[in-house]
């Protein structure tokens, strides 16, 4: 689960599979902040909260939010 | 319900008879502004990105000419296309976030423009997105219960008025448009389902703080201050438009779609409030709508708010053809937040083709 929510970090982001880890700041647009959303729910059928995902700071709060 | 779920169901359609669409018009800008030229603005790499998720690679913007205008450009050639007396039209609808004048209603103003009868009703709506939706639905309705033999809908926005050119998140997105819908009563028109819903908690997420009687001047700093917009420019929060996209629209299109093929019909063709091209082609494979069937033209117009749908349709029809294809399922859906569909028989309808205004205010 962990690591297919840092693949589609990384797919949102476009870049290289592998170059998102945990204990990382995220330093995404506002572009892929959607392209996430929009992968979240065609992968894992969930709607995330913009203003929880607008929030966070690190990869590892996006995580976070899958356990909520 | 359609309550925390967002899932619509067929209890709430409003079903309107005897009432049909019998032509539309649109038109444009004659102005072309190309999303690349931003390039200088924002840099090489951020415009592409852009443009590769929006879909969006021109608009038609206004010089000086607004929303009414465009609307009456569109009203003119319609009319002149069907040999409609204006003075044969008893009822104007004219909908739009930007109107002419704080008053009066721009619907006032066209009466006249347009050469349309003193027993003429006129009036202004205020919506955006789904606008084109709710403006189909309040005429149907008149014509229906025998408050209208003839009504002229009018739809349209300048959105690039309102965009700050500095703000990266609608700075590329938005285009300038006007339609004009002409409706009538007839015993054999096929029964309009609607589905409409508000929900007001969305109202700041797409939003233009200043201006208004709330803060006339600009004073309060009601969304994050920023340096890219002032008070006066449009705010747009993507991602909770998207999230709210996510949340409404595929139930409202199952809901009329299951209804209309309950009946035996297929839907031809869906068009959506192009907003733009990610989120279009995101809704329709979560609602696995084939995509021949879903029409795409904010490549070449951007998102054009309440005249997006009606300009989808008219910039996506082959004229000429005896027949555009009999059902359409359209749904508008966005500020507010506001969302609205319906599915109609555009079989017998007129369309034309798109008119490029020249700039020249009449």
């Amino acid at each position: 689960m962990q690591n297919a929510i840092l693949r589609l970090i990384e797919e949102s982001m476009e870049v290289d599979e592998g170059s998102v880890q945990l204990g990382q700041q995220l330093d995404w647009d506002s572009i892929s902040v959607v392209t996430f959303m929009a992968l979240v729910d065609e992968h894992f059928n969930k709607t995330l909260s913009a203003s929880a995902l607008n929030k966070c700071s690190t990869v590892d709060d996006v995580v976070a939010l899958f356990s909520e | 319900m359609n309550g925390v779920s967002g899932v619509a169901d067929q209890s709430q359609i409003r079903l309107v008879n005897n009432v049909r669409i019998t032509g539309l018009a649109c038109a444009v800008p004659e102005a072309v502004s190309e999303v690349l030229s931003l390039a200088e603005l924002f840099g090489d790499e951020n415009v592409e990105k852009i443009i590769s998720s929006t879909g969006v690679e021109r608009r038609h913007i206004v010089v000086d000419e607004c929303a009414s205008d465009l609307c009456l450009a569109a009203a003119l050639q319609l009319m002149a296309d069907m040999a409609i007396d204006p003075k044969s039209i008893d009822t104007l609808i004219f909908v739009s976030q930007t109107h002419d004048y704080t008053l009066p209603a721009t619907a006032c103003i066209l009466q006249e423009k347009l050469g349309m009868s003193l027993d003429a009703a006129a009036f202004d709506i205020t919506l955006g997105c789904s606008g084109y939706v709710y403006g189909l639905w309040v005429a149907s309705s008149l014509l229906s219960a025998g408050g209208s033999k003839r009504a002229l809908l009018l739809v349209g926005d300048t959105i690039s008025k309102l965009v700050s050119e500095t703000d990266r998140t609608v700075a590329a997105l938005f285009g300038d448009a006007g339609s004009a819908t002409l409706l009538e009563y007839d015993n054999n028109a096929l029964d309009i389902p609607f589905l409409l819903g508000t929900d007001g908690r969305g109202a700041k997420n797409l939003f233009v703080p200043a201006g208004g009687f709330r803060d006339r001047k600009g004073i309060a700093a009601l969304v994050d201050a920023s340096e890219v917009r002032g008070p006066f420019d449009l705010y747009m929060n993507g991602a909770e438009i998207f999230a709210f996209s996510l949340k409404r629209v595929p139930g409202m299109v199952n809901a009329l779609r299951e209804l209309t093929e309950s009946t035996g019909i297929n839907i031809d063709k869906y068009v959506f409030h192009q907003a733009n091209r990610f989120m279009l082609q995101h809704l329709s494979k979560r609602m696995k709508l084939p995509a021949e069937k879903v029409v795409l033209t904010v490549k070449d117009y951007g998102n054009t708010s309440g005249a997006s749908i009606p300009l989808a349709i008219c910039s996506s029809s082959d004229i000429g053809e005896d027949s555009i294809g009999a059902r359409y399922l359209l749904a508008g859906f966005g500020v507010g937040y506001s969302w609205a569909g319906c599915v109609v028989d555009l079989d017998q309808a007129y369309i034309s083709p798109v008119v490029f205004t020249s700039g020249k205010i009449i």
